[in-house]
């Protein structure tokens, strides 16, 4: 076991998550023993379906556990009062909040409600580590605009300024970047991370993004059949669990540059001279005109160069067709109008 | 503040206090408007010497006996309303939520035709006057109750905001069928107090049923003023307002209490108003441009007041014999910013 108990944050201790329906119990993870540490980045990743929002919801305290306990500082969660684990626990979810004439700042405000008085009053302590949450979230600028008015990835920060203004030391997030453009999710993934660096807070969030998740997080927790995967990115590679994520024999995983992709029955072999970064990416584009990559003599060979023109692609093929050609689109269409004459 | 021009500019607080003096100002003013203007026009001078106990006697008359007992009641009528309105709105996170479209009032009416029309064969007029004041505010309280706890159910399951909408214009209608049926069935006496009852405007409030009023509205301020911050974690929604640390099901029964309490007396005793309740909650956002129920509860407290004043000064068509009911005001003043908050509300969804 890595570090001792003191750095464990939280703890599930045969948990089995899953909701209630009219009497009935549907379980969908389960049983799950596993802890979380102070300071680490955790992506919980599994398919549609599969459970990640429900067993959010009942490690940050809104759903019973069907079984087992969530353990947080090694109290049990049902034992804390309201406010103690308002204080503790922050959640978001991927509901987009829509309310009327509500400025920034006060929603951002709204994160200090566990520490104020009875009459909702901020003292200067709560304003400043309002403004701070702010500024950590780039959303200073917009503090006086009204919510309903702000584009999905200004108001998803300001639900996470919110979050950071209440200042708890779990952080649970569903899907915190859903919806963004790339530039949002890794602006928010890395705020993430500093915030776990820094203020050594757990944040652990759900997420469909792999390679971000690949490259940012400490530690993955995949959902698949019922049961959690737990490592490093690396470790989850390299133990080959990533494969099971979608339980899919047509939908593989490359170790090589951490994606998904379907199965394909490769057409022919193409030989491809050249190296660099000019090989890298004619590499990519063969594979994706049906043909596999191999090194050594074969019927048709790639050659990329650059001569004074700029890059060039010389195509060769064994019924001595032969062209020089200046872009990869031509070059994939040569290869494709080859593929349908075999 | 100084802006970088070296120009004074108001910052927020500022801005605000001073808007709400303004509003306090314009309250003010409707209503001495209100007790000056009727059918008999009083001019200021004698309000002052009311005040200053040197006026002839009909005139005192007017003002003490009925002209500030009615523009107290358009007053507490206009707050409780709109306070309602706020509240329902926020709870139910719904910009179309108010107590008549809810069928809140329509539920309260109810609960008064269950006491004076139900127990028909037990009571006579005259026993139904000793019944008092109470009794009637408390039927209403549980007929409003009654008819949130409905609506809140349903609402737990379809979060549609229109959807809402109709099931309380449903609820309107099926409770106004069941009281048709039990005036059906009730004897004439009973049947004539009870549509005297339903007459009720805001001039025939007695001065006993006033200080009824008075107690149970302030009662749901005080209930209102105690659950600022709790209405302002219910703005972002229930999971999330639990998240921080609110009892949301003791959130509920507190707020609707008030609620109840509010919408309540009012209807017991000024029969339904519709409307105020839904508009005034809008107008005080747009006017202060915040969700913050700090400044929304004062404000809303005074623009409810101010409209319901506003709404009896024309219904009394000063200068003529005439009087408009006030219920078709309030609806022609509130329809209009209940259409704009729709069309706002879509842009958005």
């Amino acid at each position: 076991m890595i570090g001792d108990v003191k750095d464990t944050v939280m703890e599930l201790r045969s948990l089995t998550a899953g909701y209630k329906k009219e009497g009935i119990l549907f379980p969908l993870v389960g049983p799950l023993n596993i802890s979380a540490c102070c300071g680490e980045l955790i992506a919980i990743i599994g398919r549609n379906g599969i459970g990640k929002s429900t067993l959010l919801k009942t490690i940050a305290g809104l759903l019973k556990p069907l079984e087992g306990d969530v353990i947080i500082k090694g109290r049990k969660i049902n034992e804390f009062r309201r406010s103690e684990l308002a204080e503790t626990v922050g959640y978001i979810s991927t509901e987009q909040i829509k309310v009327d004439s509500m400025k920034v700042t006060e929603l951002v405000e709204l994160g200090r409600y566990p520490y104020t008085p009875w009459s909702g009053r901020l003292s200067a302590a709560d304003n400043e580590k309002v403004l701070l949450a702010m500024d950590k979230t780039g959303i200073l600028d917009l503090k006086e605009r009204f919510i309903n008015e702000l584009s999905d990835g200004e108001r998803q920060k300001a639900m996470i300024a919110r979050l950071i203004a209440q200042d708890t030391d779990i952080l649970i997030m569903d899907e915190p970047v859903a919806f963004l453009d790339i530039k949002n999710k890794y602006e928010i993934i890395h705020l993430l991370r500093s915030l776990t660096r820094e203020k050594n807070k757990t944040v652990i969030f759900s997420g469909h993004d792999l390679s971000l998740i690949m490259a940012q997080s400490d530690r993955i927790w995949m959902i698949a059949e019922g049961k959690i995967y737990d490592g490093s990115p690396e470790d989850m590679v390299l133990k080959g669990f990533m494969n099971k994520l979608f339980d899919d024999n047509d939908f593989i995983f490359s170790e090589s540059d951490a994606t998904f992709r379907i199965k394909k029955e490769f057409k022919s072999e193409v030989r491809i001279i050249g190296d660099g970064i000019n090989r890298l990416w004619t590499e990519k584009a063969v594979n994706r005109a049906g043909f596999v990559v191999v090194n050594h003599e074969t019927s048709i060979s790639v050659t990329v160069d650059r001569d004074d023109e700029g890059l060039y692609w010389i195509y060769k093929s064994d019924n001595n067709e032969s062209a020089k050609l200046r872009t990869v689109y031509e070059l994939i269409k040569r290869l494709r109008s080859l593929s349908m004459k075999i | 503040m100084i802006n970088n021009n070296g120009k004074y500019v108001l910052s927020g607080k500022g801005k605000i206090t001073l808007l709400m003096l303004a509003v306090l100002i314009i309250t003010v003013f409707l209503f001495i408007l209100d007790i000056v203007l009727g059918s008999v026009s009083i001019r200021l001078k004698d309000i002052a010497d009311v005040l200053m106990n040197k006026s002839d006697s009909e005139i005192y008359s007017i003002i003490v006996r009925f002209r500030i007992p009615k523009a107290v009641t358009a007053f507490l009528a206009g707050i409780s309303l709109s306070v309602s309105g706020l509240q329902l709105q926020t709870i139910f996170r719904n910009p179309m939520a108010g107590p008549y479209v809810l069928g809140i009032s329509a539920g309260a009416s109810l609960g008064v035709a269950v006491l004076i029309l139900g127990f028909s064969d037990y009571f006579t007029v005259k026993s139904l006057e000793l019944l008092g004041n109470w009794s009637i505010a408390v039927a209403a309280w549980t007929g409003a109750g009654f008819v949130l706890i409905i609506i809140m159910l349903i609402s737990l399951k379809i979060k549609d905001i229109l959807a809402i909408l109709i099931l309380g214009i449903m609820l309107s209608g099926g409770i106004s069928s069941v009281v048709s049926i039990m005036q059906y069935f009730s004897s004439e006496t009973m049947l004539k107090s009870y549509v005297i009852w339903t007459m009720g405007s805001l001039g025939n409030v007695s001065s006993q049923q006033l200080q009824v009023m008075i107690v149970c509205v302030s009662a749901g301020l005080i209930v209102s003023f105690f659950s600022l911050k709790v209405l302002n974690a219910m703005l972002i929604g229930e999971v999330y307002a639990g998240t921080l640390g609110v009892n949301i099901k003791m959130a509920r029964i507190i707020i609707f209490t008030g609620t109840s309490l509010l919408t309540g007396t009012v209807t017991a005793f000024c029969g339904p108003i519709g409307f105020i309740g839904v508009a005034v909650p809008h107008i005080a956002r747009m006017v202060f441009k915040t969700s913050d129920h700090r400044v929304l509860l004062p404000s809303v407290i005074l623009i409810g007041g101010s409209v319901m004043l506003a709404s009896d000064i024309i219904s009394q068509l000063p200068g003529s014999e005439r009087v408009l009911p006030v219920n078709a005001v309030t609806s022609l003043i509130g329809i209009p910013v209940v259409i704009w908050a729709i069309l706002k509300t879509r842009k958005y969804t």
